[in-house]
């Protein structure tokens, strides 16, 4: 039988989302809860024996602790062996202990199998027999140059009969989004030197590998688990994974999210690209759905109440809208033909703006000086 | 458009009045107060004037209202336009309304449809109606000034000839190319395109932004920049954070060490302490329990010392006086040895002297007063005798016949000489006396007296033998031998005497008698050196016991203090053994020192520094904690991630802003390549100008011009400003301004010039002149015209 893990990361409960209306705030917050809960519940189903949150289960060390003891309340809700909970950089833990790591343990205080692995020591649990071991790799800092992991590679207690997992948050050359490198960047290399089989990782946010299901890999990148922003495009990801003393044997990816951050650049010319919007929008739940348009191009003044109608509808129909538009009036022969004198100046000069690619809108500027200075 | 009629019912103190405008001239004339005026501001306020008007536009219109009390006025005029022939009724106060109609055409009556359509059919602003293609009366004259005046609302000419040189109606570049300056402007204010970034913003960075004149991209550009910022503050932070999270995580480390062995030793720091004490208590015991026990036992050794001192003590001063005595004699026989030797020789010496000075006064010594005085006349004899041996006279004497003479010559008595006839020769010292016959001849030596010197030398002569009689010696020499002998005789007593004295010393011969005496008296001793070293043998052995005797009392004095007796000592020994005996069983007892610490007193030090470094660590932990608090605070809600998103947002608002300035440039650059070249129209203008006017004033004139305006008139030779020509000359040059910007104005849309006396300042010539103008202008644009002036009708129709 294998050891069955539920990895996660990234959860960052307590994240306040103040730039959203006051309603949309408090759904959106209600969902890192409500996600978790959803995974935790995915693990009881697996019977995972172990729930492991490779870090930034908290947004910060400065989480209320009404929220605090609301996390712990739904990581009681596992039934399996352990939840092990590595600080990661948003949440780190400065030393074996810290203030906040401190009300979170007193939090668990009658909780037995919740366990936050903030130093960097060899965990190990006996399942039906088998021997498992944990590698913590704790952040002790929000940023940090080097890697928590060196550890790992030094420490003499690895047992060669044991599952052998590491536990690391921070960006992974080749793995990570993260290009900052001040967050603790590991060497893929190097923690395929390290001597363990499996590492659960965490920080990018973006899951890894790329494929929902398989039976080899080294590596694994829960993903945040229900998306905070639009730079989320998944659904929220966590995995489910099957161990070995040698590896994973199997693994499936878990999407406990349900709200989704969609961001749609669109660049509009006419009716159909925004038929083609309300299209591309009607492929996500409105009331789980967070929209961003960032609309952009040249539209006609039929065509442009058509736009004013249908951002209306979408804000009505989905969780919240936001609109980025730099739209201008559509402007093509058959307008200049309509508007101005042929052999005019102002045919002229729009005319001669109007293909210039290099300033698409020029023709249209022109035009509005064009009206406002002959209306004067 | 084309007017057709004019109805004014009612409007001024027209209560129904209609004029046909039809003709392309249409000329209203009559006198004065026939309403010409009230025409032209009739059909005026027909085209531009709504009726929908406040109470202050309406005060405006109430001239118009007939008298008296009229609450309203209304006018309607027939045009043609578009192809359709159009009514316009507007009635301004009771019962105001606006109303445009045409055959085929719904009927319109919003007033602000009805101003747009008449815009559009007009084809001319409200200003170019008013200001260049309506000339009031007498206004002909201000053209230039009005012009100038309301330049703003006017349509500039250069670019409406620009315009109309391509197509009528057109868009005005002048005013296109201000308002895309302005737009480029509020763009770009201080922006350095090329560099993209705000100008002088290596000078003024962030810390002192431009805050006038800030055009949009920049705006933009700080807003982006603003939120960067703030991020990287917020990074800045985070990073603030971590530093103080590693000084409490060091910190914790280093008390880690401190509170484990504050932990680990703490308890044990009173017994180690109580230990270390114990052990320097038997250490100071153990030493003074072994010095009880050594007093213990030396002190009646000491005791008996003393005891038997005191009786050694005489016997041993007696043996050391006796020892003194024998050194002192054997010493002083040693000493003086040579003594009865000496003593020989001094007695010896004594008799020597005692005989010399014996044989000293058998000897008479000649008194020195006698021998000087004897040695004296002995040098004055030999000195006087020398004188008169120097004085030497040489003396002859001749006789014819022999004779005898007494001749006394020096000191020579006198001597009877006979002398031959040969003569007679001789020599004499001094003095030389002849006698012969009676006749003394006395020759002397010219410069001494001889005489004198022979008395001298007689009288010493006699001295002499006189005191060398009391000697009883003849010669001086022997005189001078008795001093001699009389002298050594006195040398051999100062000898003895001398040799004597140097025997005695320093002592008298009793002196050496008694020393003598004593001498053979001494008692006989061993040799000196053995007695010397039987002495110092003796002093040794004395002096060593007296020192140690003296030791042994001050040792017994000082455990007399100390102790006070023998008896009290061995119970203050007993006592303090006892003392160490328990101090030893109590040491057995505490723990020992543990491994790697030195002593106890190391140990509890190294406890009170780690106590020290965990209070003062806490003052730091404090200091820290409060810093990170703050620091914490200080970011608040503030995500990092969430100013990332925003400064993404804020970043396209800027591109977007760069883009569309680059566009106006664009538009800009545009504009110019198309209306490049096309300067050369308001060459024509001019030329239209000159041509009306020197038509009217009947001379060739050449005009310059300053922008639209003429700013000189040149005549032949003389060129003037127009305010310098004459009030006619002024009024031909007005009026060939109206129609050649009338002409410039309507060359495309059509429409209507109103001329209300224009030429009332003209004279009959220049009349004709300008009505033949305005006559040929009416072929090609309709002219309503309006006069008092019979002559100026008459010419316009002829």
């Amino acid at each position: 039988m294998s050891i069955r893990i539920v990895h996660t990361a990234d959860n960052h409960i307590g994240i306040k989302y103040l730039k959203y209306p006051e309603n949309i705030r408090k759904t959106l917050v209600s969902e890192r809860f409500d996600a978790l809960e959803r995974l935790v519940k995915m693990a009881n189903d697996k019977l995972a024996h172990f729930f492991v949150v490779a870090g930034d289960l908290f947004d910060s060390t400065q989480v209320r602790v009404g929220d605090i003891e609301k996390t712990v309340a739904l990581l009681k809700g596992f039934s399996g062996e352990a939840v092990l909970i590595v600080p990661g950089n948003h949440d780190y833990c400065s030393g074996p202990d810290s203030d906040f790591w401190r009300r979170f343990r007193q939090a668990c205080e009658s909780v037995d199998n919740i366990h936050v692995l903030s130093t960097s020591q060899v965990r190990e649990f006996e399942i039906d027999g088998r021997l498992v071991q944990f590698f913590p790799c704790p952040c002790p800092s929000k940023t940090g140059s080097d890697p928590t992991t060196a550890w790992v590679a030094t420490c003499d207690q690895r047992n060669s009969d044991a599952v052998k997992i590491g536990i690391a948050h921070g960006n992974v050359t080749g793995l990570g989004l993260d290009a900052a490198d001040q967050y603790f960047t590991m060497d893929r290399a190097a923690l395929e030197k390290s001597g363990l089989t499996t590492w659960l990782l965490g920080h990018i946010h973006v899951p890894f590998p790329p494929t929902e299901s398989g039976n080899q890999s080294t590596f694994f990148m829960a993903g945040i688990h229900t998306p905070d922003s639009v730079r989320v495009r998944h659904q929220g990801s966590a995995w489910y994974l099957e161990c070995e003393p040698h590896g994973v044997v199997a693994y499936q990816q878990l999407k406990p999210g349900r709200i989704r951050f969609i961001r749609l650049v669109l660049d509009l010319a006419n009716a159909e690209d925004i038929d083609r919007l309300l299209q591309e929008c009607r492929a996500f739940t409105p009331a789980e759905t967070v929209l961003d348009l960032q609309l952009s191009g040249q539209l006609g003044k039929e065509d442009q109440k058509k736009l004013r109608a249908a951002t209306n509808t979408l804000s009505d129909q989905y969780l919240h809208l936001s609109v980025e538009q730099d739209l201008r009036d559509r402007i093509d022969a058959g307008v200049i033909a309509a508007t101005y004198r042929s052999g005019s100046l102002a045919e002229r000069l729009i005319t001669a703006l109007v293909d210039d690619r290099d300033f698409p809108d020029a023709a249209t500027l022109a035009h509005e000086i064009i009206q406002e200075v002959s209306q004067r | 458009m084309r007017l057709k009629t004019v109805s004014l019912h009612p409007f001024g103190r027209f209560l129904d009045e209609t004029r046909d405008l039809s003709a392309p001239l249409a000329i209203i004339a009559g006198p004065n107060e026939v309403g010409k005026t009230t025409l032209r501001q009739a059909i005026f306020h027909a085209l531009f004037t709504p009726t929908k008007l406040t109470p202050g536009k309406l005060r405006d219109m109430q001239p118009w209202f007939p008298l008296p009390g009229g609450d309203h006025a209304a006018v309607t005029l027939t045009f043609e336009s578009q192809g359709k022939e159009w009514t316009l009724r507007k009635i301004w106060g009771s019962g105001a309304s606006t109303r445009l109609s045409a055959v085929g055409a719904v009927p319109l009556s919003d007033a602000s449809v009805v101003a747009g359509k008449l815009a559009e059919m007009l084809g001319q602003s409200e200003a170019t109606y008013n200001y260049v293609l309506t000339t009031a009366h007498t206004e002909l004259e201000q053209t230039i000034t009005q012009l100038k005046e309301n330049k703003e609302d006017l349509r500039d000419v250069r670019d409406l000839l620009r315009a109309t040189s391509g197509t009528a109606g057109d868009v005005d570049v002048q005013k296109l190319l201000d308002a895309l300056s302005k737009r480029i402007e509020v763009c770009f204010s201080r922006w350095d395109n090329q560099r993209e970034l705000p100008e002088k913003h290596e000078v003024r960075g962030f810390d002192d932004p431009w805050k006038q004149k800030v055009g949009e991209i920049l705006d933009a550009w700080y807003q982006w920049q603003y939120v960067r910022i703030e991020r990287d503050e917020i990074v800045e932070l985070e990073r603030k954070i971590d530093t103080q999270t590693a000084i409490l995580t060091m910190l914790d480390a280093k008390d880690s060490k401190d509170r484990s062995l504050i932990a680990t030793y703490g308890v044990q720091r009173s017994p180690l302490l109580e230990r270390q004490a114990l052990e320097e208590k038997n250490a100071r015991l153990d030493p003074k329990v072994a010095e009880l026990k050594r007093v213990s036992e030396a002190w009646p050794g000491s005791q008996a010392t003393i005891e038997k001192w005191k009786t050694d003590k005489p016997r041993l001063d007696q043996r050391t006086r006796q020892l003194e005595d024998e050194k002192t004699y054997a010493w002083k026989r040693e000493t003086q040895a040579s003594l009865p030797t000496n003593y020989q020789n001094l007695v010896r010496a004594k008799g020597e002297y005692e005989n010399a000075v014996e044989v000293l006064g058998k000897l008479a010594c000649p008194d020195p007063a006698v021998m000087k005085e004897i040695d004296n006349l002995a040098i004055n004899i030999v000195r006087w005798e020398a004188q008169i041996s120097a004085q030497s006279l040489a003396w002859q004497v001749a006789v014819s016949e022999p004779k005898t003479l007494s001749i006394a010559g020096g000191m020579d008595p006198a001597t009877l000489l006979t002398v031959s006839s040969d003569g007679a020769r001789g020599s004499a010292a001094g003095r030389i006396e002849l006698q012969a016959d009676g006749i003394t001849f006395v020759v002397t030596s010219g410069d001494q007296d001889f005489d004198t010197l022979r008395g001298q030398l007689l009288r010493g002569k006699d001295r002499l033998r006189e005191l060398l009689a009391t000697l009883g010696v003849e010669t001086v020499d022997s005189a001078k031998q008795l001093v001699n002998v009389h002298t050594d005789a006195q040398s051999v007593v100062k000898t003895a005497e001398a040799k004597f004295k140097g025997q005695l010393g320093a002592r008298t011969f009793a002196e050496w008698e008694q020393e003598i005496k004593d001498f053979h008296e001494l008692p006989p001793t061993r040799e000196y050196a053995i007695v010397e070293a039987d002495f110092m043998v003796h002093t040794k052995s004395v002096d060593g016991q007296e020192e140690d005797v003296q030791n042994q009392s001050q040792r017994l004095k000082e455990w007399q203090e100390q102790y006070v007796s023998l008896d009290q000592l061995a119970v203050t020994l007993a006592k303090t053994q006892e003392d160490l005996d328990r101090s030893q069983q109590k040491l057995r007892e505490t723990p020992p020192l543990p491994p790697g610490f030195d002593s106890a007193t190391q140990l509890s030090e190294m406890l009170d520094d780690a106590q020290n470094r965990l209070d003062a660590n806490g003052g730091k932990r404090g200091v820290a904690e409060e810093e990170r608090n703050r620091l914490q605070r200080e970011i608040g809600d503030r995500r990092s991630e969430d100013l990332a998103e925003r400064a993404e947002i804020l970043e396209r608002t800027f591109r977007r802003s760069l883009t569309k300035g680059r566009s106006l440039r664009r538009i800009q650059e545009v504009l110019r390549q198309l209306t490049a070249g096309s300067d050369h129209v308001m060459s024509d203008f001019v030329a239209r100008i000159e041509s009306i006017f020197s038509q009217v004033t009947h001379a060739e004139a050449k005009l310059q011009f300053e922008g639209s305006l003429p700013a000189h008139v040149r005549r032949g030779d003389l060129t003037v400003t127009p305010k310098q020509l004459s009030q006619g000359a002024s009024g031909a040059l007005a009026l060939a301004m109206r129609l050649a910007l009338a002409e410039t104005h309507l060359q495309e849309t059509g429409g209507f010039i109103i001329l209300d006396d224009p030429l009332v300042h003209f004279d009959s010539h220049r009349a004709a002149e300008a009505c033949a103008i305005i006559r040929d202008f009416s072929q090609r644009h309709q002219v309503i015209f309006l006069t008092c002036h019979e002559d100026h009708a008459a010419y316009l129709q002829a």
